[in-house]
């Protein structure tokens, strides 16, 4: 008695079909998983009889074989529990196996034969839409998987609800998809209107929101910068569906995506700096993602960047080159995205008042050395935009709140963004931004007018800055320019540019 | 009836096994052969095979198949017990196989189910 099942697998981003053939043949009561199965796979045994029996139905003592096919690829996760049961089930002639063409199964299973999540509902139903009618899953994976219009989705509590479906005896209603994607604004409490002064900081995160540039704040303790930080996603757009489906893939692998559907709010990630290398980058033997990639269409904000370990820092190097991060472990290689804003902040030494006017630092050159270096130059190198946050004073401290609210700022960052997408447009998604372009990219479209040309040559000549840093200042430029919407760009916007590169001015050193 | 020890349940099961294996055209040969690994309950022969029969008998169903309790340890005696037999008796190139007939009896000790597994381990 042999039955074919159909079911699915995610490692890392990549999902693909894995056909669960079982055969059931006479001899002493056996039960052998063959196909690269993982530890969780093997032990879905115990849980596969239990829960056959006690959803009623006999579990036979007989030699039963299961092949997950293809056998090349490793197989992870206990998502394979629900398709080895009902295959159980249709060899033993329960189900008749023409009631699963084009059926997708997947889910976990507990002894009771209730249905438990599995990770990676919509990636697997994303990518395989087109193969398949329909796709059962546990309840809990139904809302995430119901994104996906092309396949109907039954989201099923127990085994028995599952094999009465298929059977044709009390059929599940498909799961709705969610109606119409709408994006949520970001709105955790604190508007740019309640930052009190710091005018030039806003306006260097609004050239950072509109040209996706990542961020530095340097300054003593209590300036706002954490305020600032945390404000700076109600300044950004809300994500359009193919971004919230990008992220929620990842979180989805992730086991976050519960019962909610899309990721619709633009993700924040703000790790502690205890933080260890494989929660930043992602890790595992069978590596899950990590924080950068859970921050993926979002933003990822290190307060306290100096007191990150070297080696989590280092991590982000990497992905804010490429978008992606590459996990390499024993069994395979993964990539996981992870495109995202970086914000870090930090005090200019130890003490934190380096630079502050009025309190004296009390570090010494040797530890302020040893303290800015544990942040290294490729990493800085990394990071377009350095802002000093000053301390306020008492007239700014005890103004009433004034600024721009973040919904104003806002709609201009969404008129550069839209600038941005005409431009690059023709080469590649419209989530594009000024920071990414390459050398090529920024030769055809950062022309300089004769002014332009001259401060920045004077830049690079008298303040030492360094030629790396000549495609930020570029890019940052470029933005800037597209918040007014002029093509050309003149000298104060390369002037504006150098003032967000106070790291290359030496400030300290 | 009484209660009955776990010895003569299983001697009722090989009486009914042999009963059943001589009804399908089997010659016992030997029975309760004992070796250093342990005991073969019948050995039978049938078109040339040696056959060595392991029977399992239960009271009860309310656990599952008494084929579930040949154990992978168990499957090792059978096998050893086996060659052992071969051996002894010159049997080393002859054909012969293991077969595992496992028997449910009701609480008056009459036949309830019986389940006959031809070639059960591999030798």
């Amino acid at each position: 008695m042999l039955s074919k099942v159909y079911s699915g697998c995610v490692t890392g981003m990549d999902p693909y079909s894995v056909d669960v053939e079982i055969d059931i043949s006479g001899g002493l009561p056996a039960f052998s998983v063959i196909g690269l199965p993982d530890a969780s796979i093997r032990e879905s045994r115990d849980r596969i009889r239990s829960a056959i029996k006690n959803s009623g139905f006999v579990f036979p003592a007989k030699k039963i074989t299961v092949n997950l096919s293809p056998a090349g690829i490793k197989k992870e996760g206990a998502g394979f529990d629900l398709p080895i049961a009902v295959g159980i089930l249709s060899a033993t002639n329960v189900i008749d196996p023409k009631d699963l063409d084009g059926t997708l199964l997947c889910g976990e299973l507990s002894l009771n034969g209730k249905l438990k999540p599995f990770r990676g509902a919509l990636p697997l139903a994303i990518s395989l839409k087109n193969k398949y009618r329909s796709f059962i899953v546990p309840k809990a994976n139904a809302a995430e998987a119901a994104n996906v219009k092309e396949m109907s989705i039954y989201g099923a509590a127990s085994l028995k609800d599952v094999v009465e479906h298929i059977k044709g005896i009390r059929r599940i209603t498909a799961e709705s998809p969610p109606p119409g994607y709408s994006t949520r604004i970001e709105d955790n409490g604190t508007d740019f209107m309640d930052v009190k002064g710091q005018e030039h900081v806003k306006r260097g995160l609004e050239v950072a929101a509109s040209g996706g540039h990542n961020i530095l704040l340097i300054g003593p303790p209590g300036a706002g910068k954490s305020m600032l930080a945390k404000a700076f996603p109600t300044i950004l757009p809300g994500l359009s569906r193919k971004e919230a489906l990008e992220t929620s893939k990842v979180y989805s692998m992730a086991g976050e995506l519960r019962d909610s559907g899309l990721i619709s709010r633009r993700p924040f990630r703000a790790p502690h700096h205890t933080i260890s290398y494989a929660a930043m980058a992602g890790g595992g033997s069978w590596p899950m993602p990590g924080e950068i990639s859970l921050a993926h269409n979002g933003i990822l904000f290190l307060d306290e960047l100096p007191e990150f370990r070297r080696d989590v820092i280092e991590t982000l190097r990497q992905p804010l080159e490429s978008g992606e991060i590459t996990i390499a472990r024993v069994q395979r290689s993964l990539k996981y995205p992870s495109r995202f804003i970086f914000i870090a902040a930090m005090n200019p030494c130890p003490c934190g008042y380096f630079t502050d006017p009025k309190k004296e630092c009390r570090c010494n050159p040797y530890q302020i050395q040893r303290y800015l270096s544990k942040i290294s130059g490729p990493l800085l190198d990394r990071i377009d935009i350095h802002l000093e946050v000053p301390c306020l004073n008492y007239k700014e401290l005890s103004s009433r709140r004034n600024g721009e609210t973040s919904g104003e700022i806002r709609k201009r960052v969404n008129r550069v963004i839209r600038v941005q997408a005409q431009r690059f447009n023709k080469k590649e998604s419209n989530t594009f931004r000024n920071t990414y372009m390459t050398a090529r990219d920024m030769e055809e479209y950062c022309p300089l007018t004769k002014d332009a040309e001259e401060i920045l040559k004077t830049a690079i000549l008298e303040l030492g800055i360094s030629a790396r840093a000549y495609d930020k200042i570029l890019k940052i430029s470029r933005t800037i320019a597209d918040m007014e919407e002029i093509t050309t760009i003149e000298a104060h916007h390369i002037a504006e540019a150098i003032g967000y590169r106070c790291l290359d001015r030496g400030l300290w050193t | 009836m009484g209660r009955r020890t776990n010895r003569e349940i299983g001697q009722l099961g090989e009486t009914i096994a042999r009963k059943y294996l001589i009804a399908k055209g089997f010659r016992i040969i030997d029975a309760n052969f004992r070796t250093p690994f342990g005991e073969i309950d019948l050995v039978a022969e049938k078109d040339t095979f040696t056959v060595f029969v392991e029977v399992k008998t239960r009271t009860s169903r309310e656990f599952d198949s008494p084929l579930y309790a040949i154990t992978a340890a168990k499957q090792k005696a059978i096998i050893a017990n086996s060659l052992v037999y071969l051996k002894k008796n010159g049997l080393c190139d002859a054909p012969a196989r293991i077969d595992i007939i496992a028997i449910d009896l009701d609480s008056n000790g009459d036949l309830k189910i019986l389940e006959y597994v031809k070639n059960a381990v591999e030798l």
